[in-house]
């Protein structure tokens, strides 16, 4: 493994990055190699709308077992897998909460106060980029605009403060 | 010039027991035995790009490695796999009769197989040398002829047939050679002249005189006897979206046998209930070496490192002790690391983590590996078993 993948820095260059690290045993398992179908990268945006990054789903089934993150110059910056064993797929989270925006979208509704309307999510991150988030535009009918931040079943305002958590 | 078939053997044995003594490559491979006839795989264009030799325990197949026939490919060895069964005699009889079916009219003599987009494989039909059809490996789908090269090299779309060869920048093909012949050299050395490499084990390179280690490479054991077993180790997610430290402690701690939830944990770190969850201020970094030792009865030494550097993760690993890391409002722990010894052409030397990460909540992920050189490392914990 090295720090830089072989590829053009667009989703599809960077998905192919992905699938030629998985391919050439260079990230995950035997097992996961054998059932994982690679998604098109989606980019990870800072909260001034920025590109941060690349996220590459991998799924098998309904299940996202992995993905890449790859900064925009296609340097890879994490490989991380949600199965505890090889081939252990069945904890994993099931894709579509991570990958199917309406679901997102509905699930942050779900705190959505009168007079608000739910916007476009975005992927972007808690505070570091370890923390990977969907964040939910709610706009008041003022014009206020709030983000919610979705994480699977986890929905929660930014928080404010100094803190580790 | 491409290698002759004993010295494709000979260099795919050098290339797998060098892996295997590394480990990077697993029990798994240790006594396979590498096959000396070799399936040839050709570019589009008809050169032969690469050799796929069987891998076998005793009679039984087990595996293949391919390694290169053409130095525009940078090194020996392409890939190795352990599990998948390479049988070109069944594969020709299956394309064969796939490419029958609904084509009684075809007529070929000869057939091979062709990396048509590598590394995706296909059998290629010819007729006094000119193909007339192509079939993708096991799929056994028709590849469609070559389209208008109205693209960027080496970005071909879905399903295209492409030469890797002819669409290689020329710059790339000469500075891959070079790296080809300097790995070829690497094996063309005295101390090796009356090795036989054909058996893959993890003794074959323990010769005097000749070292050679690709990764500096570890990860928590049972203990730090490299024979013991692994992972030993065991991921817990975060119970709310703001407990990370608490789920942290809680991985640390669980690898010293002690079992706090994660509900205790935060009430002793001052990160409210589970109601009303709170983080770890960050002017309270300290509490996590206090917490820690209180609850072990100070069994644990634990020491709050700032801007930790490479070398405190690995001399603690070594040493089988997980640590704490903090990176900027989160928290993780670190099982393991990664170090390339040997940098490979157009690559960079890799240092790369072993990550349990608590996030997302409920869940965590491991991260094997995480480039350090793409983190910030604000504090770690390290923790030293005093007395039991």
């Amino acid at each position: 493994m090295n720090g830089q993948a072989s590829s053009g820095c667009n989703p599809v260059g960077i998905s192919k990055a992905a699938r030629q690290l998985l391919e050439s045993c260079t990230v995950g398992d035997e097992p996961l190699r054998r059932s994982a179908t690679i998604l098109n990268a989606l980019p990870v945006l800072a909260l001034d709308g920025e590109l941060h990054s690349w996220f590459v789903p991998v799924t098998v089934g309904k299940r996202l077992t992995a993905f890449f993150q790859f900064l925009p110059d296609s340097t890879l910056m994490r490989f991380s897998s949600f199965c505890r064993r090889p081939g252990e797929f069945d904890g994993c989270p099931v894709a579509s909460d991570w990958l199917d925006r309406d679901r997102i979208k509905s699930r942050a509704a779900e705190q959505r106060q009168m007079d608000e309307t739910t916007g476009e999510p975005f992927l972007t991150y808690d505070r570091t980029p370890d923390r990977l988030v969907w964040a939910v535009p709610l706009t008041h009918v003022h014009g206020d605009v709030r983000l919610l931040y979705v994480a699977e079943n986890t929905v929660y305002s930014p928080l404010a403060g100094d803190t580790f958590g | 010039m491409p290698l002759s078939v004993d010295l494709l053997q000979r260099v795919a044995g050098f290339e797998l027991n060098a892996l295997r003594a590394a480990e990077v490559l697993g029990e798994e491979f240790e006594k396979i035995g590498i096959s000396r006839l070799g399936t040839p795989i050709h570019d589009i264009n008809g050169t032969i790009l690469y050799y796929r030799l069987r891998l076998s325990r005793g009679r039984t197949v087990s595996g293949y490695v391919d390694i290169a026939a053409d130095e525009a490919l940078g090194e020996p060895l392409l890939a190795t796999s352990m599990g998948p069964i390479w049988d070109e005699k069944q594969l020709l009889e299956e394309g064969s009769a796939a490419a029958r079916k609904g084509r009684r009219a075809l007529k070929y003599d000869n057939v091979r197989f062709v990396a048509y987009s590598y590394p995706k494989i296909a059998l290629q039909f010819l007729l006094e040398g000119t193909e007339v059809l192509m079939l993708e490996l096991h799929t056994w789908a028709e590849v469609p002829p070559a389209s208008s090269k109205d693209r960027k090299l080496l970005e071909p779309s879905n399903f295209e047939r492409w030469s890797l060869l002819d669409e290689m920048p020329a710059q790339a093909r000469r500075s891959r050679a070079l790296s080809f012949k300097k790995r070829l050299s690497l094996w063309d050395v005295p101390e090796l002249q009356r090795i036989d490499p054909r058996l893959v084990m993890k003794e074959t390179l323990q010769i005097k005189d000749f070292a050679i280690k690709l990764f500096d490479r570890r990860e928590l054991h049972y203990s730090v006897r490299d024979t013991d077993h692994y992972p030993c180790y065991e991921l817990r997610g975060q119970q709310t979206n703001v407990w990370c430290v608490g789920a942290s402690v809680e991985m640390v701690l669980n690898f010293y046998r002690y079992s706090y939830d994660q509900i205790r944990l935060a009430k002793e770190l001052g990160l409210g209930t589970l109601a009303t969850p709170n983080g770890l201020p960050y002017a309270r970094v300290g509490d996590v070496v206090t917490v820690m030792e209180n609850l072990t009865s100070n069994a644990l030494d634990v020491t709050m490192h700032t801007n930790p550097g490479w070398n405190i993760f690995r001399n603690e690993i070594r040493a089988n002790r997980p640590l704490i890391s903090f990176v900027p409002g989160h928290s993780r722990t670190v099982a393991g690391y990664t170090s390339s010894l040997i940098a490979l052409v157009n690559q960079i030397p890799f240092r790369g983590l072993l990550v349990y990460d608590p996030w997302p909540p409920n869940a965590g992920v491991i991260t094997r590996w995480e480039n350090f050189a793409t983190q910030t490392y604000q504090y770690a914990y390290s923790s030293v078993l005093k007395q039991i």
